[in-house]
């Protein structure tokens, strides 16, 4: 409050100073009017009187300006006059003005934009409590070839029974999801199933009602609790809804309490509840583990401590045996498949700034050369050096204080389009799960960046011409009243090391996008080994864990399907249509498993493969060739001979170039089964476009009917003509099925690639931008240094120099430069690019072609932009250029 | 006015100070206050008052009020605020010490050494 109180005195000092002004005037009055009385009184006429008063009081002005400073708002009053003295001045000149306007905007604005984004995305906390002491655990296990596996709730079990010191806590969570019926549609919610610590895991504070028990955890509760987001949509936000009941499953659950709304942000789940007993003993992997380190605790100190519990487990459990955990903090999981995007574009973006402040600083110090005589005048009569920085320091602000606002706007559209464009999720690496990225916002810190960018630009390029011109002998300046004399070129050196800088930032983001561009297409032109376009996809899950599914007998699993499946195939419209466990590329599930093959016994190496469960007409929906053998057929049920199809790579790597037809795989547990071979398939791209195909084992679905599949439709009609039909198509055969996930291969593979896509066209932007603003900086340089030789080209055109000798002249000098800031810039690429390799698929980090391309295009913009310059100075009619000045 | 010495730096503001303490002044009041006050010894450069008044009530040693003087006239009296009285009797005893000190180093004579 104080300080906004000495402001308000300031302001209303500044407002009243005229009032202030007259009372000192009348003040200084009224003390001569005493004087001559009193003089008067001694016998001088009034009028001598009055005139000895004042040569008395002496000088006026002076003592008048110096009591007006001693009343302590003087600086405000000459910073007013030095701001309405800049803006006269660049309102004098508004095409420089408006130069430089934008060419900060540009910079400013990028650099707020990516600001935001980087700050919203990178850097906000979770918000649970002691967020960055989360870490993800998984089981790994090397020799098996699994880097991430999701842990099973024995592991979990196992975890805390060894009561591993590093952690306070442990935490296990399993996504899945729920049919919801009795209220209204039947309806598939996103259910999270977690350990009863949940409420405290998190330090959740529900919007009402409470979170889980620990007493709740061993025996079977059917509570729930609501999440924000679902207690909104469903219950309208209804207040009275703690202690009401809901059929999920086909079972009642009570529910008992609210989740805060950003909790979305780590789950964005509909409905939470508790594992039970039952559920944490199933070995079946792929639940999720979180671990809060105790405080001062390190990953690397937990880890270490992990595998010496791993190793004790396997003591006692010989089964897990090779196992080890991965440890990463929860908070870079998240975002390490966007970092690196945003980490290139931050580089690009600054790289733009600094663009910008060179165009700038070399615009102003051209002008602050043109002012030289100004200067020198003022100097001659009396202003201090403080004074003329002053002038200048308040110009460039002025300038970057507008551009900044102008940028702001820039990076409002920017963040405008980024939510309308940008991705909303983004994949987590081989974990089988999503994050939603958060809605970005201009908030206060990105006006206060922006602030601190602009006043920071502002300073440093009008510190720049000042400090020049201080350089120089002002005496001359005034002589030569502003007339270049030849040989005499002032700011040289600023000016040449700006357009090595330029040159070399430009190249430096050429090269950049360059890459990406390529990189990019190579990642469009990858065949996931099936076709994607006109692909419907969308899951359907039975309803098996309620009390009286008919669905708990896997054979009536088998049949439903299999009806779901021919009433989808009669819609018109539907090519072709089909079942799988796990459609390509979606980050749905993993379902990875060791195998052996019968005929060759005795490895030491268990190999693992992808497992697969699909209907027939699989492979031909989604255009996976036939390689050897024949695919499913509808006879391939639990009554016939176990069979299975494998992919190429499988094929290739385990039978080299013998026929695996006809050869038996066997699952290393359970019954061991032998399974006939009956066909090789194209591989296929399952997890992400830029890995490699992973071996892949194809059962029929009937052999071993699964609770949840995915539908894959082909078809030629649109996405909203079509999926009522295909709705229609399923409700007629259990009207209490509810189809979920309905995405077309497209978005699907849209996900995949959005992070090379973001860097891929932001880069691309910022490139051409940063090009644009380097062709601006070297025609400005290379204009005014052609202007100030205007009279030398005149006497050498009289003389009777060719005009083509004096433009060579001219260019090669400006060109000699550019080369410099190339090879600069080709040093820097070398180093940057590196950045960007795992941004980048099939083009190396020193693509030579690239680098060559992108060193051509950037010399011919730049050689453009002092050629044309350098052609108008020659063309000048050499008498007019001899009287220029 | 030959016998008139010049003033020390930094002594207006005490001069205005103790002038101002004997009961409020205007600008020209406080100028006749001092010559009366040094016997006419000491001389003020009439103009130079103001800087140094500003300057004290800024620091909020003085403060003003608008009145109407015994000439009849509107004017801006002087006062001391409890601060410039505090001031005042501190810059008193200091000046007192360095006059004491001085006039002692100067009287010194040599054999006393």
């Amino acid at each position: 409050m104080r300080i906004i109180g000495a402001l308000h005195a300031r302001w209303s000092a500044l407002v009243h100073r005229s009032a202030m002004r007259d009372e000192l005037e009348e003040e200084l009055l009224t003390h001569l009017q005493y004087r001559a009385d009193d003089l008067e009184r001694r016998g001088i006429l009034r009028a001598e009187a009055e005139r000895q008063a004042r040569i008395e009081f002496g000088g006026l002005e002076h003592y008048r300006e110096e009591s007006h400073a001693a009343q302590g708002w003087h600086w405000a009053e000459t910073l007013l006059r030095d701001v309405r003295f800049g803006l006269r001045i660049l309102k004098k000149s508004p095409a420089f003005t408006v130069a430089v306007v934008i060419t900060l905007a540009l910079g400013i604005g990028a650099n707020t934009a990516l600001f935001a984004l980087v700050r919203g995305i990178l850097m906000r906390p979770l918000p649970v409590r002691a967020a960055s002491r989360l870490v993800v655990i998984w089981d790994s296990n090397p020799g098996a070839g699994l880097s991430r596996v999701g842990p099973s709730g024995q592991d979990y079990l196992d975890w805390r029974e060894q009561k591993t010191h590093a952690f306070e806590d442990l935490f296990l969570f399993e996504h899945g999801t729920g049919t919801v019926t009795g209220n209204g549609e039947p309806e598939q919610v996103a259910g999270l199933r977690v350990t009863t610590n949940f409420g405290d895991f998190f330090g959740i504070v529900p919007v009402m009602g409470r979170t889980f028990l620990p007493e709740e955890e061993n025996a079977r509760h059917t509570l729930a609790i609501l999440s924000y987001r679902y207690w909104k949509r469903k219950y309208q936000g209804n207040p009275d809804v703690c202690g009401q009941s809901m059929t999920l499953n086909g079972e009642d659950y009570t529910i008992i309490g609210v989740l805060p709304a950003s909790f979305d942000q780590l789950f964005p789940v509909d409905v939470v509840v508790p594992f039970d007993d039952g559920w944490l003993h199933r070995a079946d992997s792929d639940l999720g583990v979180f671990g809060r380190l105790r405080p001062h605790v390190t990953v690397r100190q937990a880890a270490a401590e992990m595998s010496e519990t791993m190793a004790r487990i396997a003591r006692q459990r010989p089964s897990r045996k090779g196992f080890g955990t991965v440890l990463v903090p929860l908070e870079s999981v998240r975002m390490e498949y966007i970092r690196p995007a945003l980490l290139v574009l931050q580089c690009a973006v600054g790289f733009i700034l600094i663009l910008a402040c060179a165009n700038v600083a070399n615009l102003m110090l051209s002008r602050g050369m043109s002012r030289r005589q100004e200067m020198a005048v003022r100097m001659s009569l009396g202003a201090t050096r403080k004074q003329i920085i002053r002038q200048f320091l308040v110009e460039s602000s002025l300038l970057a204080i507008l551009g900044g606002m102008l940028g702001l706007l820039l990076a409002l559209g920017s963040v405008h389009l980024w939510a309308r464009y940008g991705p909303t999720q983004i994949p987590v690496p081989n974990a089988a799960y999503e994050v939603t990225l958060p809605a970005i916002h201009l908030g206060v810190s990105e006006i206060g960046f922006t602030l601190v960018v602009s006043l920071a630009t502002g300073i440093l390029f009008g510190l720049i011409p000042p400090l020049r011109l201080f350089g120089g002998n002002m005496q001359d300046a005034l002589k030569n009243g502003g007339r270049g004399t030849i040989g005499e070129v002032r700011g040289r050196g600023t000016r040449t090391a700006l357009v090595v800088v330029e040159g070399a930032l430009a190249l430096v983001l050429v090269v950049g996008a360059s890459l990406m561009i390529k990189s990019f297409s190579r990642l469009l032109s990858i065949n996931p080994g099936f076709e994607p376009n006109r692909l419907l996809t969308l899951r359907i899950k039975l309803s098996e864990d309620a009390a009286g599914s008919p669905y708990r007998d896997p054979w009536k699993r088998g049949s439903a399907f299999h009806d779901f499946l021919k009433h989808v195939r009669n819609v018109p419209g539907v090519q072709s249509a089909a079942l799988t466990e796990i459609v390509p590329l979606s980050q749905d599930d993993m379902d990875r498993g060791p195998f052996a093959i019968q005929e060759k016994p005795g490895s030491d190496v268990t190999p693992s493969a992808d497992y697969r469960d699909v209907s027939p007409g699989y492979f031909q929906t989604m255009r996976i060739p036939l390689l050897q053998g024949r695919s499913f057929a509808e006879s391939d049920d639990a009554r016939h001979p176990r069979v299975v199809v494998i992919d190429r790579t499988l094929a290739r790597e385990y039978f080299g170039t013998e026929s695996p037809i006809g050869r038996h795989i066997v699952l290393p547990y359970g019954p061991r089964i032998p399974r006939e071979v009956i066909g090789v398939v194209g591989a296929v791209r399952d997890s992400s476009l830029s890995g490699v195909p992973e071996a892949t084992i194809y059962f029929p679905y009937m052999q071993g009917p699964d609770q949840t599949m995915s539908m894959v439709v082909r078809t030629a009609l649109p996405q909203n003509t079509i999926l009522p039909e295909i709705r229609d198509a399923i409700w007629s055969v259990d009207r209490n099925q509810p189809v979920f996930e309905v995405r077309s291969m497209q978005e699907i593979m849209g996900n995949v690639t959005s992070a090379p896509r973001i860097a891929f066209i932001l880069l691309d932007i910022l490139a051409l931008v940063a090009l644009v603003l380097a062709a601006i900086g070297i025609y400005g340089v290379t204009s005014y240094d052609v202007a100030q030789r205007t009279q030398e080209v005149g006497v050498r055109l009289t003389f009777g120099a060719p005009p083509n000798a004096v433009l060579y002249m001219l260019v090669r000098q400006a060109t000699t430069l550019i080369l410099l800031g190339v090879a600069v810039g080709l040093l820097c690429a070398l180093l940057m690019t590196r950045l960007m390799s795992s941004l980048l698929y099939g083009v190396s980090s020193t693509d030579p072609a690239i680098f060559l391309g992108a060193t051509v295009l950037v010399t011919i913009v730049a050689s453009i932009a002092c050629y044309l310059p350098a052609r108008r100075a020659v063309r000048v009619d050499p008498l007019v250029a001899l009287r220029s000045e | 006015m030959p016998d008139q010495a010049q003033l020390l730096p930094g002594t207006l503001d005490l001069l205005i100070l103790r002038a101002v303490s004997l009961g409020p002044l205007h600008g020209y009041g406080i100028l006749l206050r001092i010559g009366q006050i040094s016997g006419q010894a000491l001389m003020v450069e009439q103009g130079a008052l103001y800087p140094g008044l500003f300057r004290l009530v800024r620091q909020g040693l003085l403060k003003t009020k608008w009145g109407v003087s015994d000439a009849n006239r509107r004017a801006k009296f002087y006062e001391l605020t409890a601060a410039g009285r505090k001031r005042l009797q501190a810059e008193t005893e200091s000046w007192n010490r360095l006059v004491a000190a001085i006039a002692c180093a100067l009287s010194m004579q040599p054999g006393e050494l």
